[in-house]
């Protein structure tokens, strides 16, 4: 294990042990610790963003917007009073059949366009979801449930931790590990590998390349209606709420992981979450200047593709 | 007969060859040419008499000259140098609050507002452009996504150059029939700009980079100028835009400027199809009047009140047409999905009443201007990218090319899918 990590790991673990001790040290821990989870759910759209660009190298902009769909149809359903647990599963359903759907009416006819058509198609969906939730539902903020109620949780260092904020910790986790087991242990995982890597190859082999598109597009869905779902509950949304509060910071966190990378994805959802609140906060920027949060997203954007365009722990190819 | 000059001293010359062999020396016939020209008054009476004969919404008629200079100026960015933007509301946006810092707070003339909003609108261009030099393709387009974002919620919040969240003022320089008619000026200047710019070595040049920069640099053309170059005629594109958009708005908001006018305005440049001059300024216009164009067609607004009618409708007409096509191609599963949409249409319009359904479908908001241009827009431009990539510019290049005494011909202007940028992404 230690043998494959390089001095460029070890420098930066340091740096990023450094910068923990010093926020820590100068009492910026509850920038820290709210920071770490908000991007756990960054980590949750940026493992969505990656799955996909991993089986067929496509930015996908309508990745946030399957949790906005997710969280939509949680609200429409909680309205008629059904209970939380089987209206939850029925919003990830909505945002798996959303994934499936743009994958055969979009995806498909472009299989063989250039990746950045493919990505205007997908903002194009984005738009279409927006455009259909605003005719529904208006511009006007609406609130869903948590799916645990309950403010105090835990307390981590004198901090308050609310049980919805503990659920995405464990839901990241989990899902973090199960994938990684996937891609590395069963043949499936292999199967979408091989189709990223050479498609035409794996159709010798006798993988329909197109069946895996199929399948990631549905786990995608699956991830990004699940962060919807648990994101929600925070503050009121509207038509494309999810796409203006995830999406940016999800894709800054996948570029910064490496793109290709799943732990990555976590590793630059924590970083971007922790940098936002700090901008947001305040003490990086001059009082004049507002929207820290988005300074911050841009500065590490710009950075990481300047300086290290391969990602924290993306391979040169 | 040309001959090719190796010694030629512009290495990116163009060679003239006839587009059509075929048609050499035909010329249309006395009546062809009097119909060419109703056609061409026409239009000219359509576009320059709009205010006369339409009395009121003069503000929504000036914006389809104001989105047709943006969506030229990201024509530049996507269709010439081949880098996506995401986000051109930055672009606009620092063009209209520099008019409004202008004129609004230091009072000086519009015309200066506009001049100094194009510099600066080309300016930071510039710098977007030093970073697409480092950055490419997908990459690039998250940079300017995500430079969009700093601009509405950072830049354009500083309170004392924008006012903050109140916004900043910019009058109108003129009564609105005549600020209709100065924006058309400046659209002509910004189409005489493009078109001399194509036609010239650095409008080539941009065109060899954006199909292959590695190519275009082992024929000797500057890569680095003249993405530059292509940057910088954008954001000054861009920055016009802008500027005449605030003085037509009175007031600019930085919350105004959000993510989903870049998708907009991404969306009017694909629809009217890249690289055509005349597609994208009907698409763009298209998209401004698209609101008033709902209003204005009579029984529109009506069907679209009806949803518990128009709906089952479109089902019906929709599973009649899918039962064809499963016939057709022994398709069973369109077949039968086809057959459940029509039979459920005929049910919810029978007298027979359907319980859950009817009640659900009653409630479905009417679809007003506003929420209807929020849904046709992104379909178009579905439909565009997967069905016409040469969008509204492939149908209007027949009638383009007939106008202008060639044969009527419907192949002409045909795109085979649309090509944003290969290499580089």
């Amino acid at each position: 294990m230690l043998e494959r990590l390089g001095v460029s790991h070890l420098t930066g673990t340091a740096i990023g042990a450094a910068v923990v001790l010093f926020l820590f040290a100068t009492g910026h821990k509850e920038d820290l610790v709210i920071g770490v989870i908000t991007g756990l759910a960054y980590s949750l759209i940026a493992l969505g963003l990656v799955l996909i660009y991993k089986s067929s190298g496509i930015f996908n902009f309508a990745q946030a917007e399957f949790g906005s769909v997710a969280v939509f149809v949680l609200y429409l359903l909680r309205q008629n009073d059904m209970p939380y647990v089987p209206a939850a599963l029925l919003a990830l359903i909505a945002a798996v059949v959303l994934g499936l759907v743009v994958e055969r009416a979009v995806v498909r006819p472009l299989f063989d366009a250039p990746r950045v058509t493919l990505l205007v198609a997908t903002a194009g969906v984005a738009l279409l979801s927006i455009g259909v939730t605003f005719w529904l539902n208006d511009a006007q903020g609406r609130t869903v449930d948590p799916a645990i109620h309950g403010n105090q949780a835990l307390r981590l260092f004198d901090i308050i931790i609310s049980w919805q904020r503990v659920l995405i910790v464990v839901v990241v986790l989990v899902i973090g590990a199960t994938l990684a087991l996937f891609f590395r242990r069963t043949t499936l995982g292999l199967a979408v590998l091989a189709s990223s890597q050479e498609p035409t190859a794996t159709e010798l082999v006798g993988i329909s390349v197109k069946r895996l598109s199929t399948l990631v597009w549905g786990l995608a869905a699956l991830l990004g209606g699940l962060a919807g779902v648990l994101v929600g509950p925070f503050e009121p949304f509207g038509p494309g709420g999810m796409t203006l509060k995830l999406l940016i910071p999800g894709f800054t966190a996948a570029v910064i992981g490496g793109m290709g990378s799943l732990q990555g994805a976590v590793l630059g959802g924590m970083i971007v979450g922790v940098g936002q609140s700090l901008g947001a906060s305040g003490g990086l920027l001059p009082e004049s200047v507002p929207g820290g949060g988005a300074v911050i997203t841009f500065v590490l954007l710009a950075a990481i593709l300047a300086i290290r365009p391969q990602g924290l722990l993306g391979r040169t190819t | 007969m040309t001959t090719i000059d190796l010694r030629s001293e512009d290495p990116t010359e163009v060679i003239d060859v006839p587009r059509v062999l075929a048609d050499r020396g035909w010329v249309p016939s006395a009546r062809g040419w009097l119909a060419r020209f109703a056609v061409v008054f026409a239009v000219v009476f359509v576009v320059l008499g709009a205010p006369f004969y339409l009395h009121t919404r003069q503000v929504d008629l000036a914006a389809a000259p104001i989105y047709a200079i943006i969506a030229l100026s990201l024509n530049v960015l996507i269709g010439y140098t081949g880098t996506i933007s995401l986000g051109h509301q930055a672009f606009v946006g620092i063009g209209a609050f520099t008019t409004a810092y202008v004129v609004g707070q230091h009072h000086q003339p519009f015309l200066l507002g506009i001049v100094i909003a194009a510099a600066l609108g080309g300016f930071q261009a510039l710098i977007l452009g030093g970073l697409a030099l480092r950055i490419s393709g997908l990459y690039f387009a998250l940079i300017t996504l995500s430079y969009g974002v700093l601009a509405q919620e950072s830049l354009f919040n500083i309170k004392s150059l924008t006012g903050g969240g109140a916004g900043a003022t910019a009058p109108m320089p003129t009564p609105i029939r005549t600020y209709y008619f100065i924006c058309l000026g400046f659209l002509a200047l910004v189409l005489y700009a493009d078109w001399r710019l194509m036609r010239s070595k650095g409008g080539r040049a941009l065109l060899a980079l954006r199909e292959n920069p590695r190519v275009a640099a082992t024929f000797g053309i500057n890569v680095k100028l003249y993405t530059l170059v292509g940057f910088m005629v954008s954001g000054v594109f861009a920055g016009i835009g802008g500027a005449l958009l605030a003085h037509r708005d009175e007031v600019v908001n930085s919350v105004g400027f959000d993510f989903q006018l870049a998708l907009l305005f991404v969306l009017m440049t694909v629809v009217g199809g890249l690289r055509n001059r005349t597609g994208i300024v009907i698409s763009a216009s298209l998209f401004a009047l698209l609101k008033m164009l709902v209003q204005e067609v009579p029984g529109f607004q009506r069907t679209l009140a009806r949803w518990d009618l128009t709906l089952p409708v479109l089902f019906l007409l929709g599973g009649i047409a899918a039962v064809a096509y499963g016939v057709h191609k022994r398709n069973r599963i369109v077949l039968a999905v086809g057959a459940l949409a029509g039979l459920l249409a005929v049910l919810v319009l029978s007298p027979v009443r359907v319980p859950y359904l009817e009640d659900r479908l009653a409630e479905i908001p009417v679809l007003t201007p506003e929420r209807a241009s929020g849904v046709v827009g992104p379909v178009l431009l579905l439909v565009v990218l997967t069905r016409l990539p040469g969008g509204i510019g492939q149908l209007v290049k027949p009638i383009q090319l007939w106008v202008s005494g060639r044969r009527f011909d419907w192949a002409a202007g045909r795109v085979k899918e649309v090509v944003i940028t290969d290499v580089r992404a």
